[in-house]
């Protein structure tokens, strides 16, 4: 099991879930994702996405304004 | 919440130019000429973007603090920006929450939307344009994140089936038609690919059961097998092939015949693919090649070239046909046709070889020269032209041709016969089929030997033999003989007569049948021994003497067939040809039983004589010892016994008296029987008429007991009167003494030219078979426990020696114990 970081901080929604996407091709299963963006719909966005494609969304961190960490399970 | 905080508190600014520097009431995002962060913002334009992101400016944006701004705002008239401008305090909120709705949009925040409540219709307008701006954006975001994720999913679906995962669908219900339409392409394509995976592997298996098929195929093939590329480099072979070069399938492939041959060899096979290459199609040449143990085989190599799809030379496919063993074969065979034509030719008989159909096949000289054939009738190799020739020299073609025919008609018959020719030549002719081993018929075999000198050198052989066989026959003595193999040859009268066996009845039997006559038994002979250094059937014979190639032996033949033992000397030779070579064995017997038992007759009489004179001589002096002390006791006794009174003594002396006159017979007996013995003489022999001597004596009185003679008066014996006396008292005396108290003893005679013969015939106690001789025995009694002093078993004795004093004979016969005896004795006829 690996953990993945992908800093996404600055580009709006959905350019994080386009590069999301293109790190989830590598990740296996049971691989952790973390990513950080400060998009306003980031966390909004993260959750469909996890809903659509069957991940588990693990944790959202909050970190003042609209920078978040999320981490998903693959 | 009021909390009013002073931007240059909260930012330790030390700006004292800033004109807001120090003052509690000022608010800073609405004093133009700011000097934030070392900068001056002399006009309003410059700093409210800066303000609309800082920290003083959001702490004090709620209602209350906006409306006490925009109240301090319209408080002082003279602020430039809206003296320039013209507005109360209503344009400067409005413009702030116009402010904040772009700045919240420009972050994303499309949620964002502000109330039209403003007096001023500018505002409004403003305001409402931006919530529908905020809305417009909102629908946009939305739907290029539907399009994102819908990308995503897709991006997913198309990576896993990258990756192998043939099963990923991608979802075909977005809300965004493009999305789902992609989706559903995806899917199509999906389905398309998996179902052309599940034909490609179906085939990929039909593919590789055909490839296993063809590998078991060929590997099943036992000659070598191998298949290159265009290269020259090997692609595979079978098991075959592989046992030949001692490498495996594997680790073949890939190599090129440099890689396996020494370089020559290997040039070589590298010149031969190349050509073939050159000139596609097929290639068949003999070469060798070396085994993977080392050894040369001589190989046959059979190659052709295959194309690929494009009608290209895809590279060669190659059989080994290893003919090693055929090339030895056949260097055998030609060297055992070489061996046979020389045998042939080197025979003396004439062969004729002959195939099924009658045609020739091979002859040799030998043939030619003895039926005179000319070899062009033999070269057009048609036996009947031959055989039309050869009719025509043979005393009998009829039978000839009849008997060829038979043969050819038969396949599996052989024949030998003899043909004669005409000019006299005697043929042993010889045929025999020819046959496989599988049985199958390839011709037939004539051989032709010319036997002419022979027939006529066996026809004086057997005239000679002829010859030998009647001096044989007539030979005294009894005389076989017998050939090489033991087989009787000769068996003449002499021998006949000895054995009882027939010369018809043994003549060609081998086996030691002619032992059988002679000893009952099978087993080798004295003829038997001829040529054997060791006699190791010596045991049945005592000595074997052997002068030069001559044994001799003496034997006793046991009773056999009516015949008595005979006693028979025996001289065995080899029968030699006039080569020297030797061809049978001769024995001859000579009967010497007579001689023999005349010889031991003889000593043993002498030895008796010498005995019975000692005894003789013993037994007169002894007689005359006797006699003289007992003549005092006959006379002395009486006398005494007469002066006794007392009877019991009287008794004694009696008895003492009965033995003293017991003796004295006794004596006289023996006195009697040693002057029978000495006397040899015939001085007082007188010519008797047996039956008045006996008439005479028959009168003295011998009891009960009857005894009757049947005599004829004309029986005359010669014999000395009184020893004839004697010989009849005690033969009537024993007869009287074992017969019943009233018995009959019966007294024949019978006379012959030169002998009479007198049987004494008692019906008494009579002898058992192995008593009949020894009853003439001195001192022998038949019972040992009937004590008799009286009788001292001296009376056959005497009889015996008066008969033989007689030159007569005497013996016993009795039919058994109980059925009386009879006493035989011969006596000389008187001559007269």
């Amino acid at each position: 099991m690996s953990v993945k970081a992908l800093d996404a901080t600055g580009l709006k929604c959905p350019q994080p879930l386009l590069k999301m996407a293109l790190l989830a091709a590598d990740m296996q299963r049971g691989d952790i994702l973390e990513v950080t963006a400060d998009c306003p719909t980031f966390e909004a966005d993260v959750r469909a996405w996890c809903t659509r494609l069957k991940k588990t969304l693990l944790t959202v961190k909050q970190e003042g304004g609209y920078r978040k960490t999320v981490q998903i399970r693959f | 919440m009021n909390i009013r905080l002073n931007c240059w508190e909260y930012f330790n600014c030390k700006e004292a130019e800033c004109p807001v520097y120090g003052l509690e009431s000022k608010r800073c995002w609405l004093e133009p000429g700011t000097r934030c962060n070392g900068e001056g913002q002399p006009l309003f334009s410059d700093k409210v973007g800066r303000c609309l992101v800082c920290e003083i400016f959001r702490q004090a944006m709620d209602d209350t603090l906006v409306r006490e701004t925009i109240d301090n705002l319209q408080a002082q008239p003279h602020s430039r920006i809206f003296a320039s401008e013209g507005h109360g305090h209503e344009p400067a909120k409005g413009f702030f929450e116009v402010f904040e709705v772009l700045a919240r949009l420009s972050k994303g925040d499309t949620t964002v939307r502000i109330a039209t409540v403003s007096d001023s219709r500018l505002f409004n307008a403003l305001k409402l344009l931006l919530n529908n701006l905020a809305e417009n954006m909102q629908e946009i975001i939305g739907n290029s994140h539907e399009m994102a994720i819908g990308l995503c999913e897709h991006y997913e679906t198309l990576n896993r089936i990258s990756v192998g995962d043939f099963t990923a669908r991608s979802p075909e219900d977005s809300t965004n038609e493009l999305v789902a339409k992609l989706g559903a392409l995806i899917n199509k394509e999906a389905d398309a690919l998996t179902s052309a995976l599940a034909q490609a592997k179906k085939a990929e298996a039909v593919r590789q059961s055909q490839l296993n098929f063809l590998q078991t195929l060929i590997d099943t093939i036992p000659s070598p097998i191998f298949y290159k590329d265009a290269a020259g480099r090997y692609l595979g072979c079978n098991k075959a092939y592989e046992a030949y070069v001692g490498l495996s399938q594997d680790e073949l492939a890939g190599k090129t015949v440099h890689g396996l041959w020494l370089r020559e060899l290997a040039d070589r096979y590298h010149q031969q693919d190349r050509e073939l290459f050159e000139n596609p199609g097929m290639q068949v040449y003999e070469d060798f090649i070396v085994y993977h143990d080392g050894t040369l085989r001589d190989v046959i190599f059979n190659k052709a070239t295959f194309q690929e799809s494009d009608g290209s030379v895809g590279g060669l496919v190659g059989v080994i046909l290893d003919i090693t063993e055929r090339k030895l074969a056949e260097d055998a065979l030609v060297f055992r046709n070489i061996l046979l034509s020389a045998q042939q030719e080197s025979s003396i008989d004439g062969i004729l070889v002959v195939d099924e159909n009658a045609n020739i096949l091979s002859y040799n000289r030998r043939f030619v020269e003895i039926m005179g054939i000319p070899p062009q009738l033999l070269e057009n190799k048609d036996d009947r032209l031959a055989l039309e020739f050869v009719a025509g020299r043979v005393v009998d073609p009829e039978s000839f041709l009849e008997r060829v025919g038979y043969l050819y008609a038969h396949q599996h018959e052989t024949c030998r016969d003899e043909m004669v020719l005409l000019d006299g030549t005697t043929l042993d002719r010889y045929s025999a089929p020819l046959h496989g081993p599988d049985g199958r018929y390839y011709g037939r075999l004539w051989t032709f030997r010319d036997i002419t000198e022979r027939k006529a050198a066996e026809k004086k052989i057997k005239d000679a033999y002829q010859q030998m066989l009647n001096i044989v026959e007539f030979l005294p003595d009894a005389t076989f003989a017998v050939d090489l193999d033991k087989r009787v040859i000769a068996w003449n009268r002499a021998m006949e007569k000895l054995t009882g066996v027939a010369k018809a009845e043994i003549l060609g039997k081998g086996d030691y049948e002619y032992a059988l006559p002679l000893y009952g038994v099978r087993r080798p002979i004295l003829i038997d021994l001829l040529g054997k250094d060791d006699y190791d059937l010596t045991p049945h014979y005592s000595y074997v003497q052997k002068e030069d190639n001559t044994l001799f032996t003496q034997v006793v033949l046991p009773p056999l067939n009516n015949r008595d033992a005979r006693f028979v000397s025996c001289t065995a030779s080899p029968l030699f040809d006039n080569q020297g070579n030797q061809v049978g064995s001769i024995q001859s017997i000579r009967d010497l039983t007579e001689s023999k038992r005349i010889e031991e007759e003889k000593t043993r009489l002498e030895v008796r004589l010498q005995h019975s004179g000692m005894i003789q001589s013993v037994m007169v002096q002894l007689g005359h010892d006797l006699k003289t002390p007992l003549t005092p006791l006959f006379t002395l006794l009486p006398i005494i016994s007469r002066q006794l009174s007392d009877p019991k003594l009287k008794r004694m002396v009696d008895i003492c008296c009965a033995n003293a006159h017991q003796i004295n017979e006794l004596t006289d007996k023996t006195l009697n029987f040693a002057t029978l013995s000495s006397m040899l003489s015939s001085d007082k022999r007188k010519s008797i008429v047996l039956a008045n001597a006996l008439a005479e004596l028959l009168t003295a009185n011998f009891g009960s007991i009857s005894c009757e003679h049947a005599i004829a008066p004309d029986v005359v014996v010669r014999a000395e009167p009184d020893q004839l006396n004697q010989l009849f008292t005690n033969l009537i005396s024993n007869a009287v003494r074992f017969s019943p108290a009233q018995g009959v003893v019966c007294i024949t005679a019978k006379q012959t030219a030169t002998d009479v013969t007198v049987a004494v015939r008692d019906n008494g106690i009579g002898l058992a078979p192995e008593h009949l001789e020894r009853v003439f025995d001195e001192f022998f009694k038949v019972d040992e426990s009937r004590h008799e002093p009286a009788k001292p078993g001296l009376g056959l004795s005497i009889c015996r020696r008066i008969v033989h004093n007689h030159q007569g004979r005497i013996w016993a016969e009795s039919p058994g114990r109980g059925k009386g005896t009879t006493i035989y004795f011969t006596l000389p006829r008187n001559s007269v």
